[in-house]
């Protein structure tokens, strides 16, 4: 084992670091900015709603942690999809379809929209199979490419991967948190084309065998591989769980309640999910860069020189998540004050983090929806002639694209998107105060704080998206 | 972690402060193509002058940018000038059109963008980075009627992959049947996303493509051999 990693350090000079042009990585956005009057419509509704909720839960008293659950798996198709045969196949489709990706950029064309690696990893994966995810639970940690790996060598080795050292759990989900950073980085400034994509997937791979070999496969994937952390997070809001084999249907967003966040990273990797998406949105408007150049450049430009622009925008995506973060703090602090808790800002911050995930989520919805559409719907051309070689397949060669989704539906869904969020938000941290404070009171009072904390997000977010987009400015 | 009050009241005046930043009133018009600028701009211009110098007697224009301010703030030309605006201060400034139809970008010590004004109007215009830098140019009508050009045609003139003049964001309606006339100092393809329209650009020759906007959206232009988006056109839904 000691060899291997020792050959696998031996490689790492190899990793190739993507050039960046500060434009995204795939997909091009074609929505209008949201019309300033239905952005002021969606935050006046975003105050009603909050308190429709609040007032709903006056005479609730202290919810029990049981919810109705139906069992899925006495219909024989249930029991068939979640039988070990039909899961092989899954997970042989899933590893199938992530070697796809890899060897289409080596040996398909350079170009992104004619090469299926593309289209399949950032529109299929990283959106579509995270829209999935909030429908079906966490199918990921069935299914990951890389995890799947490593139970074969497992079982070729015979034993559990244990790892070289244990892995320090006061680390937290912070290395995760790192890689998430990375790869949002990439996809937002890199530009990467098919072929750099497949190299930095391979990286990726070396990545996981040396932290595999190090921590052992547990703590790897739960830790440190943050596709792992991610989808388990969106897979809380899911309608489906599973027990003992058995699949079962449940209250939507119940799993954000049953626990909390167990480590500050955690709530860091939630906020980077909200904050990364509204820097996407933020710096593509006027303000943003009027905000550079305006106020900031004269300062940023004797010190970071040529670039300024570009460092500014990858210090800001940095960040981001300590803005949320702050604006987070200070209200939970509120809400601490007012109420006169004796539990730690600390152990309240991490107790609310979870009621954030929807909000991250329709943050990403809103924002990308209509990618997967305008995108995804390459999918039947690009199986038929995935490496860009002029193929025909499967006769799907020639099938239509559908090049843009309806402006005013793209508005109106947006807004919804973001005030159904902002709802079950507010409904979650509620819950969640009724079972952190013991009187039903202090439950109620602490629950302003947080109604202003999810006002500013999602006035946050509707704001961006009604923002002007700048256009040929650099 | 231990996080007490005076860190987070710290915190909490670094939120406000950016949120100030971000929020804060604007200082000059925003694009509103609905409220032009008065004929006589009494206040707003950065010298203080109201004068209006006429200069329709000229086919070219050239003004300094100098000391923070526009060296011809208010001035009057016929349709068809070319007005060139050239930096002389160290720091960089812009000329950009309040209804956003002209823009030269930012431009260092030295550098010039121009525009040719192809429609009569009063365009109020400031700089970017210095808000309170502003002029006005009054664009009268050719007596002779030679403005056969509608209102969807627009003049784009790229430079060194810039767009030196013209519209960066050219807004219409869904449905609107639009000209982009593109001139280019070098051989490229002009390309509309979405649209998938794509022209070919020989150096400094016209080309013009023509087509109905029938898709809402918004849909960035490019540079197609250099992947160099320069542009959007945004088509307000119907």
């Amino acid at each position: 084992m000691r060899k291997i990693v020792a050959i696998l350090v031996g490689l790492t000079p190899f990793f190739i670091a993507p050039q960046p042009t500060f434009a995204h990585s795939f997909g091009k956005l074609y929505n209008l900015p949201v019309p300033f009057w239905m952005y002021l419509y969606g935050g006046v509704a975003a105050i009603v709603a909050s308190f429709l909720v609040i007032g709903y839960f006056i005479n609730k008293t202290n919810p029990s942690n049981n919810y109705p659950t139906i069992n899925l798996s006495k219909f024989r198709f249930v029991t068939f999809l979640t039988s070990a045969w039909f899961l092989t196949v899954l997970k042989g489709i899933s590893v199938f379809l992530f070697l796809l990706t890899i060897v289409a950029g080596f040996v398909g064309i350079d170009f992104p929209s004619f090469n299926i690696g593309m289209t399949l990893f950032w529109i299929i994966f990283a959106l579509g199979l995270t829209y999935l995810t909030a429908f079906i639970g966490n199918i990921y940690a069935l299914i990951n490419p890389l995890k799947v790996g490593a139970d074969v060598v497992e079982k070729i080795l015979g034993e559990k991967i244990k790892g070289i050292v244990k892995y320090p759990e006061r680390l937290g989900y912070y290395p995760a948190l790192v890689f998430y950073f990375l790869f949002i980085w990439i996809e937002l400034f890199a530009e990467t084309g098919p072929l750099q994509l497949s190299m930095i997937l391979v990286q990726y791979v070396m990545l996981n065998v040396l932290g595999v070999a190090l921590v052992g496969k547990n703590a790897w994937f739960t830790y440190c591989e943050f596709f792992s952390v991610f989808f388990r997070l969106i897979g809380k809001m899911a309608p489906v769980e599973c027990k003992r084999g058995k699949l079962f249907l449940r209250p939507p967003f119940v799993g954000l309640i049953k626990e909390k966040a167990e480590h500050f990273s955690l709530l860091l990797f939630i906020l980077f999910m909200l904050s990364s998406t509204a820097f996407d949105g933020f710096r593509e408007t006027t303000p943003f860069y009027r905000l550079y150049w305006q106020n900031l450049d004269d300062v940023f430009r004797p010190i970071l020189g040529a670039n300024s622009y570009e460092t500014y925008q990858t210090l800001a995506l940095f960040l981001s998540p300590f803005v949320f973060l702050s604006v987070y703090l200070l209200l939970i602090w509120l809400a601490k004050a007012v109420t006169n808790t004796k539990l730690s800002l600390r152990e309240l911050s991490l107790q609310f983090a979870f009621s954030l995930i929807p909000i991250a989520f329709v943050y990403n919805v809103a924002h990308y929806y209509t990618l997967v559409v305008t995108e995804g719907s390459n999918m039947g051309r690009l199986i038929s002639d995935p490496f860009g070689k002029n193929w025909n397949l499967f006769g799907t060669a020639n099938w239509p694209n559908i090049p843009t989704v309806d402006t005013n539906f793209v508005w109106h869904s947006q807004v919804a998107f973001i005030l159904l969020g902002h709802i079950v938000g507010v409904y979650i941290a509620h819950i969640i105060a009724l079972k952190v404070f013991p009187s039903h009171k202090k439950a109620l009072i602490s629950q302003f704080p947080l109604l202003i904390l999810m006002v500013i997000y999602t006035m946050a977010g509707l704001w961006i998206l009604s923002q002007p987009i700048t256009s040929g400015l650099e | 972690m231990k996080l007490n009050t005076p860190v987070l009241i710290i915190i909490g005046v670094i939120v406000l402060g950016g949120l100030f930043f971000v929020f804060k009133p604007k200082t000059q018009p925003q694009n509103s193509p609905s409220t032009p600028q008065s004929q006589t701009p009494t206040t707003q211009d950065s010298n203080g002058t109201d004068e209006i110098l006429d200069l329709t007697n000229q086919k070219e224009v050239q003004m300094d940018i100098q000391d923070y301010a526009f060296q011809k703030p208010n001035i009057r030309i016929k349709v068809g000038t070319k007005v060139t605006w050239t930096n002389r201060d160290s720091v960089r400034h812009t000329a950009t059109a309040d209804d956003g139809s002209f823009d030269t970008g930012l431009l260092a010590q030295g550098e010039s963008g121009s525009y040719v004004f192809t429609t009569p109007g009063t365009f109020g215009y400031y700089c970017i980075p210095h808000p309170n830098m502003r002029g006005t140019i009054i664009v009268e009508g050719d007596n002779q009627g030679s403005i056969t050009e509608s209102k969807n045609t627009f003049n784009l003139v790229i430079k060194e992959k810039k767009v030196i003049s013209g519209p960066t964001t050219i807004k219409i309606n869904q449905g609107d049947e639009v000209t982009i006339k593109i001139t280019s100092d070098e051989a490229e393809e002009f390309h509309v996303h979405a649209y998938d329209n794509s022209v070919e650009l020989e150096p400094n020759k016209q080309a013009t493509l023509t087509f109905t906007a029938n898709l809402s959206g918004r849909f960035p232009f490019e540079l197609e051999n250099s992947k160099t988006e320069i542009g959007a056109l945004e088509v307000q839904p119907k």
